[in-house]
């Protein structure tokens, strides 16, 4: 499944929206710059996504994961390889961890860095389509990507998309790149993109106006 | 909306948790016992006040904005790590260190039906982990610490050692210029320097293995030709592994292979690994030494394999490690402290190489593998680095600053059998007045002296009208790059690490210029 350039471009920069204000909360927390940026946007029916994400990690993955629940209704994950991860938290701590360990402390950051990130994602699309997300707590889970790539695709029986949106932090000049993939429902699936594409409309209205 | 107590008191037995729920307008419906007891108030007292009103450090941290946002659906992990607590309590676990309790928590968004009525917060108490991660950091930097002091102790000793060296040594030299026709002296002046050769060794790998560990060695890099080295350290040690009898093979690439390196260092390591192999194989074995480039991987690739004691994977692992010994006997019948191989390690990683070690096992041999990178290099012109000739010195007279007696006696002894007339002097400030009185052809001086240090004394003989065109010669403990520009920085015409080889010693008063005013002197003519 692809995307029209309209709804690339408009799905686009709603995730710049989003990012921009997970950065300003990340910065705001370490007291450090931090940028997030959008290197690549994609979608896919759920059974090919795989190689959509493995575009972005491999091998031992953090994923945190968060269900949101309401008219649209999905999954959303924050994937980075497991070495991001332990860099990403010295990045954003400032310190340097225990033999490239993820300890207990470490794995909070990270699902606290996931939960800001997805938090503003889903906020920017709420907005976007009127509607009110409810939100799980956020979890952390350390496992191979083939796994947890895996458990996504068994998960449901029904027609699911995969929204793959890469996700580059920079700070303290260094750079972690992980993946944001939100599963959605064949129906939340159309409803998102009407919505997407009214936006788009509209903004363009109101460019030309 | 009402949280009922049965709910409460269930929750209550999860565990160590605090459980906080308020309205929609974050005023408090109730707590659990873990927050009766860590707040130090009842759930009834608190009930029906506004959250932020019995903890407002919330909103002065700016931390109610994930109660608005719990409000709004959102859920919110707060990290102890980015946000220390969430709400201000004293601390679960005895420290000095922490005003409050360290705490993770989530904040969610309280539903009844589909509609949010309120907000549920679960606090987890992670002091002790905190504490346990503090004390885990100051313990580390503690022995960051005393390894930092251990470091600076081995580099202080091995400077030590090496002073009663030099006096030894030059014992030895006295003893072969005043000759003995008596056989049990001889092979005791044998004997004598055998023992110092090795005890200067090992001073010699402690010392650079402590440079390696701070960071101090600093490489002389420069094109240089792999195989003339291999070819003169096979030279050196096939006698010394004769001795032995252990055979040594040799097969290396025909012609120079050129590499940008630090040619001394490079030797050091095929040296070490050569010393290694004869050390651990046995009479009647076989030392292989072999080496080739390997243009695939752009390296050099130095193999040593012998035919000795071999290691287990016990020793192997651990083969590079500094005080690392294949053999832990009591007896300890091969000696040496285990630094040679990490020596190896250091000095190959500073070429941007690598080492490796293997072993079938014990008893069947090892093989050392040193990977080196070829960089482009280019052979030095054949008249670059030569010197001009140099002028013959006529000196007779020199002038020796040293405190260690022993050491200034046994060089003076030295010296005057090479024909020089030679005054001591056992201070900083004794050495600058002798040099006006004495009024001698070259200084050669020792840096650490009482009163006035080496650097001084240069500079002190360099402003006397009288003194200022002596020909200084410094030796020191101390032969980094940069203890050699200090001296020189100071006045110093050339610097010579000690022990200082007496041979080299006499070549430089033999052949270098002759003091500075009669070089003037001359170029004025």
């Amino acid at each position: 499944m692809q995307l029209t350039p309209l709804q690339q471009d408009a799905v686009t920069e709603l995730i710049n929206i989003a990012f921009s204000r997970a950065a300003a909360s990340l910065s705001e927390l370490t007291k450090c710059r931090v940028d997030l940026e959008v290197p690549e946007v994609s979608v896919h029916e759920i059974d090919q996504v795989s190689g959509a994400i493995s575009h972005f990690v491999s091998g031992d993955v953090a994923t945190v994961h968060q269900v949101f629940t309401g008219p649209v209704a999905g999954d959303a994950f924050l994937l980075l390889n497991f070495d991001g991860a332990v860099h990403l938290v010295d990045l954003l701590t400032d310190t340097a961890s225990t033999k490239g360990t993820l300890g207990a402390a470490a794995r909070e950051v990270i699902t606290e860095v996931g939960n800001i990130l997805m938090n503003a994602c889903l906020g920017v699309f709420g907005n976007l389509l009127h509607v009110r997300f409810s939100f799980s707590v956020p979890k952390l889970s350390l496992d191979d990507l083939g796994f947890m790539v895996q458990s996504l695709v068994v998960a449901d029986d029904a027609l699911q998309h995969a929204m793959v949106v890469g996700a580059r932090f920079k700070m303290r000049g260094s750079e972690v790149t992980g993946c944001l993939v939100l599963v959605l429902g064949i129906s939340s699936f159309e409803l998102f993109l009407k919505a997407v594409e009214a936006w788009a409309d509209q903004s363009l209205a109101g460019d030309q106006g | 909306m009402e949280v009922s107590e049965t709910f409460l008191e269930n929750l209550d037995r999860l565990g160590a948790w605090g459980i906080l729920t308020t309205d929609e307008n974050l005023k408090i419906v109730g707590w659990n016992r873990w927050l009766e007891r860590h707040s130090g108030r009842r759930a009834a007292d608190v009930a029906g006040l506004s959250l932020l009103d019995v903890f407002p450090d919330l909103a002065v941290r700016s931390l109610d904005r994930y109660y608005q946002e719990a409000l709004q659906g959102q859920s919110s992990m707060l990290s102890q790590r980015f946000h220390k607590y969430l709400l201000a309590m004293p601390p679960s676990v005895a420290t000095a260190q922490l005003m409050h309790m360290q705490q993770t928590a989530r904040i969610s968004p309280l539903f009844e039906g589909t509609a949010i009525r309120g907000t549920l917060t679960l606090i987890e108490d992670v002091t002790e982990r905190v504490v346990t991660e503090l004390e885990l950091r100051q313990q580390a930097e503690r022995l960051e610490e005393a390894n930092r002091h251990k470091d600076e102790f081995l580099a202080m000793l091995a400077h030590e050692l090496r002073n009663p060296l030099a006096p030894i040594r030059n014992g030895i030299r006295v003893l072969d210029i005043v000759g003995t026709s008596n056989d049990e002296a001889r092979e005791t002046r044998e004997m004598i320097e055998r023992q110092v050769t090795h005890m200067t060794r090992l001073v010699d790998d402690l010392l650079d293995v402590s440079r390696i560990m701070r960071g101090k060695v600093r490489l002389q890099i420069a094109p240089c030709d792999l195989s003339a080295i291999l070819q003169q350290v096979a030279h050196d040690y096939r006698p010394i592994l004769a001795d032995n009898r252990v055979d040594l093979s040799v097969e290396i690439p025909v012609g120079p292979t050129w590499i940008q390196g630090d040619a001394v260092r490079l030797t050091q390591i095929v040296s070490n690994l050569l010393h290694n192999a004869g050390k651990f194989t046995n009479a009647g074995g076989n030392v292989k030494l072999h080496a080739q480039v390997n243009h695939e991987e752009q390296a050099a690739v130095i193999e040593i394999s012998d035919t000795g004691v071999g290691m287990t994977p016990e020793t192997l692992a651990r083969v590079f490690e500094s005080f690392s010994q294949a053999e832990t006997t009591l007896d300890r019948s091969k000696g040496g402290l285990g630094l040679g191989l990490a020596l190896v390690k250091g000095l190959a990683e500073l070429h941007g190489g690598t080492v490796e070690a293997a072993s079938p096992g014990a008893n069947q041999g090892s093989r050392f593998t040193v990977r080196l990178p070829i960089r482009e290099a280019v052979a030095p012109h054949p008249d670059q680095g030569t010197q001009p000739s140099p002028q013959i010195l006529l000196t007779r007279r020199i002038l020796l600053i040293e405190d260690n007696q022993d050491a200034a006696q046994t060089m003076k002894i030295l010296l005057k059998h090479l024909g020089y007339e030679v005054e001591l002097a056992f201070s900083g400030p004794e050495g600058v007045a002798a040099a006006c009185r004495y009024e001698p052809d070259v200084v050669i001086c020792d840096i650490g002296l009482p009163g006035l240090d080496g650097f001084g004394v240069a500079r002190a003989l360099r402003k006397e009208l009288q003194t200022r065109d002596l020909y200084l010669i410094a030796q020191s403990g101390y032969g980094q790059p940069e203890d050699v520009r200090k001296a020189l920085a100071a006045g110093f015409d050339l610097h010579l690490l000690k022990p200082v080889d007496f041979q080299l010693l006499a070549d430089s008063l033999k052949s270098s210029p002759r003091n500075r005013g009669d070089a003037v002197a001359k170029g004025s003519i």
